[in-house]
């Protein structure tokens, strides 16, 4: 699966087929993004206080 | 070549008002100006000129027998295609979606529309608003209107650029992670992020239902405004016509997130002085404002955006990832290794940094930090591309729920916009929109991009 490119302005109607599954490309992203979350939670997240409430905020009308 | 669509949003409303031009011939000016500009620049994936040349008829018919002409009386507006509109299927610019056409309007474009603008079309976006500019979709990515071959931002990106190129006065976008602003300031227009709970996301496709905001892109502060005033819930606090007198800049207070400007690239760090110095001269009192660092703030709305985004779209994740392009899956996926506990700390931290950023605007009428601290990047550059979405201070404002305007700051050498932004606690959007018509009536504007 080759990676998607920019050609020059003016181009590029229509877009290129779509890709076929996951590869090894994805693979290295989502390794990449679970890391950034571990370092994440080890810093800032784990670490808060037990009586910190969370913060949600759903909208009941979307 | 397009003149009236050229005209601000404010401009051609006065000019339907005295009779000069009509909502008509507004109208397709716009459907022309898009003729001849988006070939190459790709801001629209669906324009109904049949429809919005109808509507605008409608709107002349009703005005000259007497009806009240609306705030946005025959005004034409262009719509992020996550979006629905009534007819228009939301294709979120992915093979994902599916072309059934939207049976109603999304309360905001109904909104729109009863306030007599006109609806013109759908706008290119990022795929569901994630991932960046690509080129494996059905759809061609936008294209920055300064200069082609760089990104206009995202995902808000046709929106920006339609408004930008003076193919419309004014567009709608949505703003998870800075999505409306990030087009504005790489378009050189302005861009507003309401706050929390003041506009619906009904019939707004989601991205993470807890930072997703809709708000307004136009080339002046005021023109924001009357969008915002037209599609805010019923309800919520907002003067208009506060809103569009100039604040008294002398003796105003006006935090500045020094810790947010670290980072910015030399010409973002220089225009932002620039933007602070304009503001002291104009008596604005400013003072350092502590908040933790903008990597804290990126973490946590990150984390909650992967989470949710991923909860979303998890099922054709799973059935038919090769139906989405690579930047928008890899986004996507990333939600897949977040623990649940996790997630419920990231909104525990929300909560601290949302209490902590109030505390810090609680003495100050508004406060400044620039938007992106990098100009557009090429769109031939996927590691430029990359770390675009990292470079910017507006993800701060979507965790903390809290109302946000990107205004223009000027140029690079090489002709790119750049931009800053003017947030404020809670209920603050009329005043922010009052600082910055002030702020637009003494600073240079922009001028048009080379169209």
């Amino acid at each position: 699966m080759s990676a998607p490119s920019a050609g020059p302005a003016g181009d590029d109607r229509g877009g290129a087929p779509a890709t076929p599954s996951l590869d090894a490309a994805d693979a290295r992203a989502l390794e990449a993004a679970a890391a950034a979350q571990r370092t994440f939670a080890r810093t800032h997240l784990r670490v808060l206080p037990p009586g910190l409430p969370p913060a949600f905020r759903f909208d009941p009308d979307a | 070549m397009p003149e009236l669509a050229g005209l601000t949003l404010s401009a051609a409303r006065d000019a339907l008002l005295r009779g000069t031009i009509t909502a008509e011939a507004l109208t397709a000016d716009c459907l022309n100006a898009i003729a001849v500009r988006d070939g190459r620049l790709n801001a629209f994936v669906a324009v109904d000129a049949e429809a919005a040349l109808a509507e605008a008829r409608a709107r002349d018919r009703a005005r000259a027998a007497g009806a009240a002409a609306g705030p946005l009386f025959g005004t034409p507006v262009a719509i992020k295609d996550i979006i629905d509109v009534r007819g228009l299927p939301t294709r979120c610019q992915s093979a994902v979606s599916d072309d059934k056409p939207a049976a109603e309007d999304a309360p905001v474009v109904a909104r729109l529309r009863a306030a007599g603008a006109v609806i013109i079309g759908k706008t290119a976006l990022h795929e569901f608003a994630t991932g960046g500019p690509s080129f494996d979709l059905p759809w061609p990515p936008a294209r920055n209107p300064w200069n082609p071959d760089h990104h206009p931002g995202g995902s808000s990106s046709g929106s920006g650029v339609a408004v930008a190129a003076r193919m419309v006065p004014a567009a709608l976008g949505t703003d998870t992670a800075g999505s409306v602003r990030h087009p504005a300031t790489a378009c050189g227009i302005v861009g507003f992020k309401p706050g929390h709970g003041t506009v619906t996301k009904a019939g707004v496709f989601p991205l993470s239902w807890s930072l997703d905001a809709v708000g307004p892109l136009a080339r002046t502060a005021s023109d924001a405004a009357r969008l915002h005033a037209a599609v805010r819930d019923p309800g919520t606090r907002f003067d208009l016509r506060s809103a569009l007198v100039p604040a008294l800049l002398h003796g105003c207070r006006l935090g500045v997130f020094d810790g947010f400007a670290k980072g910015a690239d030399a010409e973002t760090a220089a225009a932002f002085d620039a933007v602070l110095d304009r503001f002291r001269a104009s008596g604005a009192t400013l003072v350092p404002l502590e908040v933790p660092p903008l990597d804290v703030f990126a973490g946590c709305g990150r984390m909650i955006l992967q989470a949710e985004s991923h909860a979303i779209h998890r099922a054709d994740l799973s059935a038919r990832p090769q139906d989405f392009g690579r930047r928008g899956r890899q986004r996507l996926m990333a939600g897949a290794t977040i623990e649940a506990a996790d997630y419920v700390d990231a909104q525990r931290l929300r909560t601290a940094l949302t209490r902590q950023m109030r505390q810090a605007l609680a003495d100050v009428a508004a406060a400044l930090c620039p938007s992106s601290l990098v100009p557009p990047c090429r769109l031939d550059d996927p590691v430029a591309i990359a770390a675009t979405y990292d470079a910017q201070a507006r993800l701060p404002f979507n965790v903390t729920g809290l109302p946000a305007l990107a205004l223009p700051m000027g140029l690079t050498a090489g002709g790119l916009p750049l931009g800053f932004q003017l947030v404020g606690a809670p209920g603050s959007e009329a005043r922010l929109f009052s600082i910055a018509v002030a702020w637009e009536r003494d600073a240079p504007a922009l001028p048009p991009p080379p169209l």
